[in-house]
């Protein structure tokens, strides 16, 4: 298992040095940006359509300089980090959990190895999530010296739960990519239907009426926003949409699991 | 004494085509045993039931006295298998691939590894994606051979190397023989198979060929020849059946008696070569398919 573990950390590990690049590239540029925004920022928000960013904006230009920081971080570093990038290294690394070793010829190889199926993908997942989700927190956590840089505060527990909250959702989507690659022929046929999926989920996002339906309303503006400025506890977050992800990663999980056990080369 | 390995009746199909449709096999144990027939006569199909990454549809199986459908780790734990399409993983190392790869085996023949390394001749510490088709087949080879297991199951172990290596790997494979194991070796290389097994089984279309059938066919065979000549004008001996060239040149020739006495009466100074006999196994399917539907 460990060998299995090794073999799979080889093989993602400049992806994952990138995706962390990737992250701290873009605290380190939202927090640098907010003294040019915090004047402008109400402005702007007069301009944006559609009551949920506008809803945004107004915390962004809270009045208590604090509340408005919080707010801007929840935006940046979570709302818009966990649904792009995060989101899309989730389903990157997801893509090509067996769907890669089908497509280079080497499942059989793998699967006749004297190690269980249940064993092979949960080495192999195990490192994945471990790179999805470790880079989250050590990026994240950083907001909180960087925010001295441009003498505003961000509260380093809260800071820590919306890093938990953002790994659930992270862990939901590679969940989700790996019961895909599991029946995928290729890694391009993963990341098509994956992608089909999110295109829609985004479409439902926006569209004001069905909104609730949307898998990102687990992980919006309404999620980290009250976290990061303290108007609602983890307590609650967690009860009401952290354990939904965790559940739903887990159910995942567990689809592909059965269903790598039936699968033949 | 049981089999090591024993298929009885053994189907199946994929989306309804029939990939196996009735394959019987028997290889006793501490035996070379021969596996051959055509692409897609199911071969490939047979040993991935017996390393269990394959559920037969129907029919008995038992590997080292286990059914691999139900103790597939078991097996796999004693087993070791070279897959037909050579599997090696190309962001590895040669010598990170060979960690991996005998990490999963508790017994290693160390003084074999030192040997097959020495004689393949590999850059072990380059990536894997760099090596040719023949490097990355021996570095598969090294990987199921080193391993100190019961048995091994050894699909095409020959693609894609060179004559000298087909040679050094016979030796191999005996001395795995010698030391009790069992091999089961699928090939298309009849020679190779015939040099190193003392039973082998033929499989078309999903099915064994039974063994009279087989030696009807060599019977038949035996009274072929593959001639090379010199000049193409040489006047044959009485009594060819059937003449035929073929498109590297050769004569293919049929005669009606001893085909050994026909070749008396030839011109020797005329003579490149001679074949005599079921040497190429693409003639021996040709003779077994014969009548078939």
């Amino acid at each position: 298992m460990i060998a299995i573990a090794a073999k799979t950390w080889r093989e993602v590990r400049i992806l994952v040095y990138a995706y962390v690049v990737v992250l701290q590239a873009g605290v380190i540029a939202a927090i640098a940006m907010w003294p040019h925004l915090r004047t402008d920022i109400a402005a702007l928000g007069r301009l944006i359509p559609g009551k949920f960013l506008q809803r945004m904006f107004a915390a962004m230009a809270d009045p208590d300089q604090a509340t408005a920081y919080n707010a801007y971080l929840a935006v940046q570093l979570f709302f818009k980090g966990t649904n792009i990038v995060t989101l899309a290294f989730a389903v990157l690394l997801g893509t090509g959990i067996v769907a890669r070793e089908r497509e280079n010829q080497t499942l059989e190889y793998l699967l006749a190895r004297p190690v269980s199926r249940d064993r092979v993908l949960a080495a192999k997942f195990a490192v994945l999530a471990t790179a999805t989700v470790v880079p989250i927190f050590l990026t994240s956590m950083t907001a909180w010296p960087l925010s001295w840089m441009v003498e505003e505060h961000v509260d380093p527990a809260r800071l820590f739960q919306a890093s938990a909250h953002a790994a659930a959702f992270a862990l939901l989507f590679l969940a989700l990519t790996t019961a895909a690659s599991v029946v995928g022929r290729t890694q391009v046929h993963v990341a098509a239907a994956v992608g089909a999926f999110i295109v829609v989920q985004v479409l439902v996002f926006f569209v004001q009426v069905i909104r609730a339906g949307s898998v990102f309303r687990l992980a919006d503006f309404d999620v980290f926003g009250p976290l990061l400025m303290g108007h609602q506890p983890f307590a609650d977050v967690f009860v009401e949409r952290t354990i939904w992800l965790l559940a739903g990663a887990a159910v995942l999980f567990a689809v592909a699991v059965r269903t790598f056990r039936r699968i033949e080369p | 004494m049981t089999d090591a390995i024993a298929l009885r009746s053994v189907q199946k199909a994929y989306r309804g085509r029939a990939a196996l449709a009735g394959l019987d096999l028997r290889v006793a144990p501490g035996t070379i045993h021969g596996f051959v027939g055509p692409n897609g006569a199911g071969k490939s199909t047979a040993l991935r039931i017996l390393v269990g990454i394959v559920q037969r549809d129907a029919g008995e199986v038992r590997v080292l006295g286990l059914d691999p459908a139900a103790h597939a780790l078991a097996i796999r734990r004693r087993t070791s298998y070279l897959p037909g399409e050579t599997a090696v993983y190309g962001h590895l190392t040669g010598a990170e691939f060979l960690r991996f790869a005998f990490s999963f085996y508790p017994r290693r023949d160390e003084t074999l590894r030192a040997e097959l390394e020495e004689a393949f001749a590999l850059p072990l510490v380059r990536k894997v994606r760099t090596y040719s088709a023949g490097m990355k087949q021996k570095l598969a080879l090294l990987a199921t051979l080193v391993p100190e297991v019961d048995l091994y199951v050894l699909d095409e172990p020959d693609r894609a190397l060179d004559a000298s290596t087909r040679v050094f790997l016979r030796a191999v494979l005996r001395r795995l023989q010698a030391r009790g194991s069992t091999l089961l070796l699928s090939s298309h290389h009849l020679a190779e198979v015939e040099a190193l097994t003392a039973t082998t089984t033929f499989v078309i279309a999903g099915r064994t060929v039974p063994p009279d059938r087989v030696a009807a066919a060599r019977s038949a065979l035996r009274r072929v020849v593959r001639l090379r000549l010199r000049t193409p004008e040489v006047a044959l001996p009485a009594g060819v059946v059937e003449q035929t060239r073929e498109p590297d040149g050769t004569m293919r020739v049929t005669v009606a008696g001893d085909a050994l006495a026909w070749l008396r009466g030839l011109d020797g100074d005329a003579v490149d070569s001679v074949e005599v006999g079921p040497t190429r196994l693409e003639d021996l399917y040709q003779a077994l398919t014969d009548g078939e539907p």
